[in-house]
């Protein structure tokens, strides 16, 4: 092959290359941002055929506007906050002792617990939601905070204990037993010396479990049913099913206003979510 | 003592807020709320019996094999080739993968909201391509043949790049030495990648598929917001047919038992997730 021939077939693999990246940036992103540019539009327009790429601001606030303070969603927003940041800190703190303890003692069956415990990750939600409903309405919560919070802290905290064992496993344990000939308890070890070292991987935790909360619906359709105590997700389902002919320039808007948090949050940590997602089966 | 007060607070929490609700529902199978008293009177195995002659349970579970099968299978194929291009040398490669990652990240009712933009007979961009290109447009989420082929479109865009993220870190751990010997050796790509690569990241992708299978079983989200199960029940999935009962028909106690065929498929997919991963671990 002479050199001339090489360049050229380079060049055709460079070519091949981003080609493909653009197909593939394309097919991620246009319905994100055909989306985006639909909430800007008003409902006739976006019926308008063939479509285009006009938009109205007008038409744009009158959107955001009946989102976010008629069809309540800045306070669904607020709910949605609330309970994700609660039920993830409840996990962390419930889960991140377990994860120490199965990283660093050892006692017979412990890897059968440490596997039972990753194994509730997987029940499905469809099969407990009536019971949690039946529960929080006993207790008096349905239609309240802690009624959501209370089950996903459950349903988060076999994947604080995976992926928090996973990053505890890669710290020696000479640390913690130089601590506790030094003085320290158990947990004081755990929390003086492991869990400062062990901040990323309590950061890529809290990301998956806020993600997770965050998008979750079923549960939320069963045991919250005023906007007191929906979440986001739940409020655009309502959307779906309770209004007839459905108003698509509310409805785009209605999508960007639930994943936009989602995407800026995930922007700004997107570090750790690409080792977090690996750390738990890779390792 | 330490092992006790470390990981004890974990089990127990799980115990009451995952396995009590689970048997709480295997209770509930065998019984089903009186509607003129409102409490739940025992009826035996009238539910079980009654499910296995319900044609629209029948249709809803042959629909969400369809889905699982279909999905998995194309989301874990392109996954792989996804990562096999991402091994190519590229601009701004980890600001690609950020926004690969981004559709996992988006709200699953959001994403179904998105697609009815894509996928809607009256203006959506896919009918629009398909003008382009003067082909005839078809009704994606309104006709029985083509609904649940759109809910499997939206959970590949969403899920592909899990697939993706798995077995591209797996990959990423193959010793470069092994690829080299591959190369020494004369083998040309398509013999590295079928007889090296495949072979190496087999169990890799067994857990990306199983991990995919047991979330697709439990689909419910996008079938909600795209297609509401229809039309008639085309598209209606198990967990989408068990939510109708439990909360739109008022028959809580028949959900509980179809959610168990729900259980006893994923319990019995996690015991393979959990032994095909000891086996990987070596524990």
């Amino acid at each position: 092959m002479t050199g001339h021939q090489k360049k050229l077939r380079q060049l055709l693999n460079n070519l091949f290359t981003y080609v493909v990246l653009l197909v593939i940036m394309f097919l991620i992103l246009f319905p994100i941002v055909w989306l985006l540019i639909s909430s800007f539009k008003s409902h006739l327009d976006i019926l308008s055929w063939p479509p285009t790429l006009s938009v109205d601001l007008a038409a744009a606030v009158r959107n955001y506007q009946s989102v976010l303070v008629g069809r309540g969603f800045s306070e669904l927003t607020r709910n949605s906050a609330i309970i994700t940041a609660v039920s993830t800190a409840g996990a962390i703190v419930l889960g991140t002792p377990a994860a120490y303890g199965l990283s660093r003692l050892t006692f017979r069956g412990k890897n059968d617990l440490a596997f039972w415990i990753l194994s509730n990750r997987f029940i499905p939600i469809i099969a407990v939601a009536t019971p949690l409903y039946l529960i929080m309405r006993g207790v008096h919560l349905l239609n309240t905070l802690p009624g959501l919070i209370f089950p996903y802290i459950a349903f988060n905290l076999p994947l604080v204990v995976w992926i928090m064992k996973g990053f505890l496993d890669d710290l020696p344990s000479e640390l913690d037993q130089a601590a506790m000939v030094d003085g320290c308890s158990r947990w004081g070890a755990l929390w003086r010396i492991i869990l400062p070292l062990a901040r990323p991987g309590l950061v890529t935790t809290a990301i998956f479990c806020a993600i997770f909360t965050w998008n979750e619906m079923l549960l939320g359709l069963y045991v919250t049913s005023t906007r007191v105590s929906q979440t986001v997700p739940v409020g655009a389902a309502g959307l779906i099913t309770m209004e007839r002919g459905i108003d698509w320039g509310v409805s785009a808007t209605v999508g960007i206003v639930t994943v936009i948090p989602v995407f800026l949050f995930s922007m700004l940590v997107r570090k750790e979510i690409v080792r977090g997602l690996t750390a738990g089966a890779v390792r | 003592m330490d092992a006790w007060l470390l990981i004890a607070p974990t089990v127990v929490y799980l115990l009451a807020f995952a396995i009590f609700p689970l048997l709480y529902s295997l209770y509930l199978s065998f019984h089903e709320l009186d509607k003129m008293s409102n409490v739940f009177e025992p009826v035996g195995l009238a539910n079980f019996v009654e499910l296995s002659k319900d044609p629209d349970f029948l249709v809803s579970f042959r629909n969400t094999i369809g889905f699982v099968v279909a999905a998995v299978a194309i989301e874990v194929v392109l996954g792989f080739a996804l990562a096999l291009f991402f091994n190519r040398r590229f601009f701004a490669k980890d600001f690609v993968r950020t926004l690969v990652v981004l559709p996992m990240m988006m709200t699953p009712i959001a994403a179904a909201l998105m697609w009815r933009f894509m996928l809607s007979a009256d203006f959506g961009m896919l009918n629009y391509a398909i003008s382009l290109f003067h082909g005839t447009p078809v009704n994606w989420v309104g006709q029985a043949n083509t609904a649940l082929l759109s809910v499997i479109l939206v959970d590949i865009w969403q899920w592909t790049p899990f697939c993706f993220l798995l077995i591209y870190a797996g990959l990423q751990a193959i010793p470069v030495e092994i690829l080299e010997a591959g190369v020494v050796d004369g083998a040309n790509y398509r013999q590295m990648v079928g007889r090296i690569i495949i072979p190496l990241l087999k169990p890799i992708i067994l857990l990306a598929i199983l991990f995919r299978v047991i979330d697709t079983f439990k689909v419910f989200d996008v079938v909600f917001a795209l297609t509401y199960g229809g039309p008639g029940r085309s598209s209606s999935t198990l967990s989408f047919y068990i939510f109708q009962n439990g909360l739109m028909y008022s028959r809580p106690g028949y959900g509980a038992a179809m959610s168990y065929v729900v259980v006893v498929v994923v319990i019995i997919l996690v015991n393979v997730f959990i032994r095909v991963l000891r086996q990987e671990r070596g524990v």
